[in-house]
């Protein structure tokens, strides 16, 4: 490898280092904020936010593995044995529908891909949920959670938008 | 290129600090074992919380031990078997035969530490209920009353045939007496579930209010919750141990000028303060007053709060716990009645 | 696809989650689950979404039927001489314990939307 090659994939690996910590981060904090489910481990998915601006800076695979350190890792420090599934599912779920979508959205659209990222999420959720405590009953829930989906995948695709704007280098150059 | 690294860097720093903010839950210390005929879970938190617990339960046993009136080894036992002759008591045991006394005293006699003749005499002791006779209560009732126990300060004298019996406040007396003693080992905060009767110390490791649901007395439901702290939350109600003979009901919470079981139109009583020995004299008393003599008890001295449920589903509460107060979902067409 | 187009799917898709919102209303108290135990070791746990009945012995000797239905959990009957596990009736709270004293049998909830630290009754 040239110097300029070697530098460039240090860089590379700093960016997504940093990433992921920031998406850890997110992950951790808001898990004070208060549980869409009545169950354990659920989580709002606001650390999607990292997801969103990695799928339009960094291309699918980088993303990937952003979004599955974060969520090892998170749920690593979570002490909840249950928060790896929900994490996995919520985040697993937004992220490939939303790749699936990221070429027909344009920049200024991103958050639409925060909307379906966040309702994609929340069915993540309850998926989940359902399986785990084995309560089909919870299904009663979905109605609420699309729409608290799209109320913080709002949030999280205008704050990808900003993101974007203030950091708006892809990584591919590096 | 840089410039955007280093923001995505300082970005990824504030993220991390603010981490450091977040409290995760600490574990509880968790306790559950029988003691007093009832099924009791102990909840606390802190360094030590487990040890203390621990500690916990030896004491509820060996109150139970000393209060047990089936027990040879125990002072009441002793002195309900003393056929009139004095008997040295510790002054744990003195101290709770006296508040019993003022609480005898202070409810006119709704609530009596020595009903026990009466309560055998309908088989709620052995499990095996029948309804006595007019003739054997007419008996038994003589026996009865704050008069017929003489307490000095070491001894205890009780009328030839009268029983001393603490069922009505030993788990209250118990929560009490745990509660100092887990603030001693420097617990701040823990919920003690003797049964049904409820012990809060302090709030929860987060500030908020402990949350007690109150049972409806007819079915499986929560008919409210109340949000609670630092105090006692104790219920008395028929339901609770009761039998059913020639379609009549009768339950285990006996009129003791009477010797019936109490009739006054209500199928609960919960009662809230500080203390829980308290709590558990007056939720029997005002069972027994009925409605109208619990508002009238609650007037002269205010120093506890209650939730009354009738026989007709209503509600009746006192004004400390007003604010907030709301029935749960499903009972809404209950009429609430708020005492001033 | 443009973006006003966008905004008409997530608005029908947000009328259509209040309309169901509105015809299925959020039920009271939901336990998901009840941990029993005997003698005070977690011998099962049992999910109380679907309807069962089983019954467990204890070491003495006696038996308690549990049966689960319709997100609540009681003990149907039991070998005990008081019968007061039986007369404590359903249970669908966290917090409200089924318990049979002379079996060492415990039954507790857990989960749910409207969690009490403790119940009084």
């Amino acid at each position: 490898m040239t110097p300029l090659q070697t530098s460039a994939s240090v860089r590379r690996l700093t960016r997504l280092a940093l990433l992921t910590a920031a998406a850890l981060s997110i992950h951790l904090l808001e898990g004070l904020l208060p549980n869409p489910l009545p169950v354990p481990g659920a989580k709002l998915g606001l650390a999607n936010v990292i997801t969103l601006y990695a799928l339009f800076t960094a291309g699918p695979g980088d993303t990937l593995l952003v979004l599955l350190a974060r969520i090892l890792l998170g749920s690593l420090f979570s002490g909840r044995g249950t928060t790896l599934f929900y994490s996995l599912a919520g985040g697993l779920l937004c992220f490939s529908v939303v790749w699936l979508l990221h070429r027909v959205l344009t920049r200024r659209q991103l958050w639409v891909a925060g909307v379906i990222g966040g309702i994609c999420h929340n069915i993540g959720q309850i998926a989940v949920a359902i399986a785990l405590t084995r309560t089909p009953a919870l299904i009663v829930y979905l109605p609420w959670l699309i729409l608290c989906g799209m109320g913080t995948g709002l949030f999280t695709g205008l704050c990808a938008r900003f993101l974007l704007e203030k950091l708006p280098e892809k990584l591919k150059k590096w | 290129m840089a410039r955007s690294l280093r923001r995505l860097a300082a970005l990824t720093v504030c993220l991390i600090l603010l981490c450091s903010c977040g409290n995760s839950a600490p574990n509880p210390a968790d306790v559950q074992f029988t003691a007093m005929d009832t099924f009791m879970h102990l909840t606390a938190y802190g360094d030590n919380a487990q040890a203390a617990l621990a500690r916990a339960q030896q004491t509820v046993m060996e109150l139970e031990k000393s209060l047990s009136v089936t027990d040879p080894g125990s002072e009441v036992f002793a002195a309900n078997n003393a056929n009139g002759q004095p008997v040295s008591v510790h002054s744990a045991t003195a101290e709770l035969v006296r508040f019993s006394l003022s609480m005898s005293h202070r409810t006119g006699g709704a609530m009596d530490p020595t009903v026990y003749p009466l309560v055998r005499a309908w088989g709620f002791t052995t499990r095996q209920h029948r309804v006595p006779s007019q003739a054997e209560l007419d008996r038994l009732l003589p026996l009865v009353g704050a008069e017929q126990v003489v307490l000095t300060e070491d001894t205890l004298t009780l009328s030839p045939g009268a029983m001393l019996d603490f069922g009505g406040v030993a788990k209250g007396w118990a929560g009490d007496r745990l509660a100092e003693a887990l603030k001693q080992a420097g617990i701040s905060s823990a919920i003690l579930r003797l049964g049904g009767n409820i012990q809060t110390i302090g709030t929860k490791p987060d500030g908020s209010d402990w949350v007690v649901g109150i049972q409806d007395p007819d079915s499986e439901n929560m008919l409210t919750r109340l949000s609670v702290r630092d105090c006692a939350v104790v219920t008395s109600g028929g339901y609770q141990r009761s039998f059913t003979e020639n379609g009549q009901t009768y339950w285990h919470i006996l009129d003791p000028s009477t010797g019936y079981p109490a009739r006054t139109g209500l199928t609960s009583v919960t009662v809230v303060a500080p203390s829980g020995a308290l709590c558990d004299a007056l939720s029997t008393a005002l069972f027994v007053m009925g409605p109208d003599k619990a508002a009238e008890h609650w007037r002269e001295h205010r120093d506890f709060d209650a939730v009354l449920v009738r026989e007709d589903g209503s509600v009746i509460i006192t004004a400390g716990l007003e604010a907030g107060f709301s029935l749960m979902g499903g009972y809404g067409d209950r009429e609430v009645t708020v005492l001033r | 696809m443009k973006t006003k187009h966008w905004i008409l799917i997530f608005a029908a898709v947000a009328l259509l989650c209040a309309v169901a919102i509105v015809l299925f209303p959020l039920p009271q108290q939901v336990a998901s689950a009840a941990d029993i135990y005997q003698n005070g070791i977690l011998i099962r746990t049992v999910p109380l979404g679907q309807d069962a009945r089983f019954t467990i012995t204890a070491p003495n000797g006696g038996t308690n039927t549990v049966a689960v239905s319709g997100g609540r959990i009681r003990v149907e009957q039991a070998t005990c001489p008081d019968g007061l596990c039986v007369n404590q009736g359903w249970s669908r709270t966290e917090g409200y314990p089924i318990v049979c004293l002379p079996h060492g049998l415990v039954i507790q909830p857990k989960g749910g939307d409207t969690p009490f630290d403790a119940v009084t009754n």
